[in-house]
C-alpha cells in the first residue's frame, strides 16, 4: 500500500512535526511505500523516507492509494496542507478537532470576510451566516470554541483520524456517516539529556513545578501563578519554572506575587534539553480550558519520564485514566481554580510516595497506549480497511 | 433598532440632558408626539417590521440554500476523488495484465 504523508516536520516548532517524526519510521515499516510531503525541508527523518515539497503532490496524488493530511490550527504550517486536503481528498488527521482558529486565519486573516461567512454558513446554514455577521461587528463574538468549522474538511475527506476519544465522540455525533477512527498519538521513545539541575541552572533542593509551551490563554498560566503564590508560605522552597514563551503578554498580578519564585527558562530549541528540564522537575502542570480536542505532547512526555502531571479535566485530558495523573475540573472562577490547583500541588508535594506511584502508572500508560509501533500498526489496520472499502 | 432583535425597529424613548426642566421637556414631547405623530408613525413601524421580518426570512432561505449547494458540491468533490483514485488503480491493473499478456505471448513465441 502506497501512502503520501503530508505534514509539517521538525525543526518546525509544532507538536504535529514531532508527532510525525515519532511515527514515520514505524509507518515506513508497515506500508510498501511512504512518501513524505512537507511544508519545509527537513533532515530530521529516519533514512529511507523521501521528503518532497507539498507543491509536488498534485501531479502525483493519483499514484498513491491514500494521501494522509495532518491538520492543526496554526495557519503558517497548515494553510497549504488544508488547501491540498480539499482539492485532492484523502485521509485527514485532525490534531485539533476545532479548526475555527485555522479557518478564521485563512479567511478573515487575509481580509476575506466572505470566505469566513461561507464556512460558518456551510456548518450552520442561515444561523451560521448570522453568527458570522455578529462576529464581524465584534470579533470577541467569534464562536472559536462553539463551532468547530471542520465540516467541509470532514465531508470531503475519504476518512478522518483523531487521536482523542473526545474528538472521536464529537466527530461521530456531528458526522455519523463519515469514516472516522481513533488512533492514540504516538510517543517517542525520547531520551532527555543527562544533565543535573545545577547544569541546567536550576536550584538544587527546590520543589520545582514546571509549565511549558507557547502563549495561549487556554493554558491558564494566570491560574497557575496564583496557585504557586498561594503555596509560597507553606512550601518556601517551591519554585515555578516556565519553559517557552508562556508568560508573554501575561500582566496579571499573579506574576508579581511570586516574589522570586518564578524561574523563566525561555524557549529551549533542543528537544533532549527540553526533556532534561521536565526530568529535573517535581511536578508538571498542563492546564487547558477551553480545549480544541487536541492531545498534549507535553503531557505524554512528562508522563513518559515518570513525572506527576496535573491537567484539566476536559477534552483529551479528561479521557486519561484517573489514576495516572491529577485531573482538575474547570469551575469558571479563576480564584476557585487556583485554590483547587494549590490543594492538588500541596497534596502531591506532601505525599511523595503516592505521587511516585501515580507517576509510575503514568509512565506505563504512555508506554502501552502511545507506543509508536503500536500506533503505526493501528494506522495500517485502519488505512487498509478504508482502502478496501474504497477499491474493493 | 431593537436591542433584543437587531432586525426590528422600535420607538426610541425621549430623553433630555437639561437640568431641572429635562423631565418637563420629555413629558411635553411625549404628549405632543402622542397627539401629532404616534398614530401615524406606529403603524408604519409595524409595516416596516413585517417587511424586515420577510427580508430576514428570505435571507435565511438563501443562506440555507447556498449552504446546501455548497455541501452537495463538497460531497460530489469527494465522490469525484474516489472515482479518480479507482480509475487510477484500474489503469494500473490493466497495465499489469497487459504486461503479463505480453510476457505470455513472448513465451508462446
Amino acid at each position: 500500500m502506497r501512502i503520501a504523508y503530508v505534514s509539517p516536520l521538525p525543526p518546525l516548532r509544532t507538536g504535529i512535526a514531532d508527532y510525525s517524526a515519532a511515527l514515520l519510521p514505524y509507518l515506513a515499516r508497515v506500508f510498501d511505500r511512504v512518501d513524505v510531503y512537507a511544508t519545509e525541508r527537513s533532515d530530521a527523518l529516519a533514512d529511507g523516507l523521501d521528503v518532497h515539497p507539498v507543491g509536488d503532490l498534485p501531479e502525483r496524488w493519483r499514484t498513491y492509494d491514500l494521501c494522509v493530511y495532518h491538520i492543526g490550527n496554526n495557519q503558517s504550517f497548515h494553510r497549504s496542507i488544508y488547501e491540498l486536503a480539499l482539492e485532492y481528498p484523502g485521509v485527514v488527521v485532525l490534531h485539533d478537532y476545532f479548526l475555527h482558529h485555522l479557518l478564521a486565519g485563512l479567511t478573515i486573516g487575509s481580509g476575506d470576510f466572505r470566505g469566513y461567512l461561507r464556512e460558518v454558513a456551510y456548518a450552520r446554514g442561515a444561523a451560521g451566516a448570522e453568527l458570522a455577521y455578529e462576529a464581524a461587528v465584534d470579533w470577541a463574538h467569534m464562536p472559536l470554541f462553539d463551532e468547530p468549522l471542520n465540516s467541509r474538511l470532514i465531508d470531503v475527506s475519504l476518512g478522518v483520524l483523531v487521536h482523542s476519544r473526545y474528538a472521536f465522540r464529537l466527530a461521530k455525533s456531528h458526522h455519523p456517516g463519515a469514516r472516522i477512527a481513533y488512533i492514540p498519538a504516538p510517543y517517542g521513545p525520547e531520551m532527555p539529556d543527562d544533565l543535573s539541575r545545577d547544569e541546567l541552572g536550576l536550584p538544587e533542593g527546590a520543589l520545582l513545578v514546571t509549565l511549558a509551551g507557547m502563549p495561549n490563554t487556554a493554558k491558564r498560566t494566570d491560574v497557575v501563578m496564583q496557585a504557586i503564590a498561594a503555596l509560597g508560605s507553606r512550601f518556601p522552597q517551591l519554585r515555578c519554572a516556565v519553559i517557552g514563551d508562556l508568560l508573554q503578554g501575561l500582566g496579571e498580578p499573579g506574576v508579581q506575587d511570586l516574589d522570586g519564585r518564578l524561574l523563566e527558562i525561555g524557549y529551549v530549541p533542543s528537544l533532549t534539553r527540553f526533556l532534561a528540564f521536565l526530568n529535573a522537575s517535581d511536578v508538571i502542570v498542563n492546564l487547558r480550558y477551553p480545549s480544541v480536542g487536541e492531545a498534549s505532547a507535553l503531557t505524554l512526555r512528562a508522563m513518559a519520564l515518570g513525572k506527576p502531571v496535573v491537567v484539566s479535566n476536559t477534552g483529551w485530558y479528561a479521557d486519561l485514566p484517573s489514576d495516572v495523573c491529577v485531573k482538575l475540573d474547570h469551575t469558571f472562577d479563576d480564584g476557585e481554580d487556583a485554590g483547587r490547583l494549590a490543594d492538588a500541588l500541596a497534596d502531591l508535594l506532601a505525599h511523595p510516595d503516592a505521587t511516585r506511584l501515580m507517576a509510575e502508572r503514568g509512565r506505563s500508560y504512555v508506554q502501552q497506549e502511545h507506543n509508536s509501533e503500536r500506533v503505526a500498526s493501528e494506522y495500517e489496520a485502519v488505512l487498509r480497511a478504508w482502502r478496501g472499502a474504497l477499491y474493493g | 433598532m431593537n436591542e433584543h432583535d437587531p432586525w426590528m425597529i422600535g420607538e426610541v424613548p425621549f430623553s433630555s440632558q437639561a437640568r431641572y426642566i429635562g423631565p418637563l421637556i420629555v413629558r411635553f414631547r411625549q404628549i405632543w408626539n402622542g397627539m401629532s405623530t404616534r398614530w401615524y408613525v406606529l403603524p408604519m413601524i409595524q409595516q416596516l417590521n413585517v417587511l424586515l421580518g420577510r427580508i430576514r426570512g428570505r435571507f435565511a432561505d438563501v443562506a440555507d440554500w447556498i449552504a446546501r449547494v455548497d455541501r452537495d458540491q463538497t460531497s460530489l468533490r469527494r465522490e469525484l476523488a474516489e472515482t479518480r483514485l479507482q480509475i487510477a488503480r484500474l489503469e494500473e491493473r490493466l497495465r499489469e495484465l497487459e504486461s503479463r499478456a505480453d510476457v505470455g505471448r513472448e513465451d508462446g513465441d
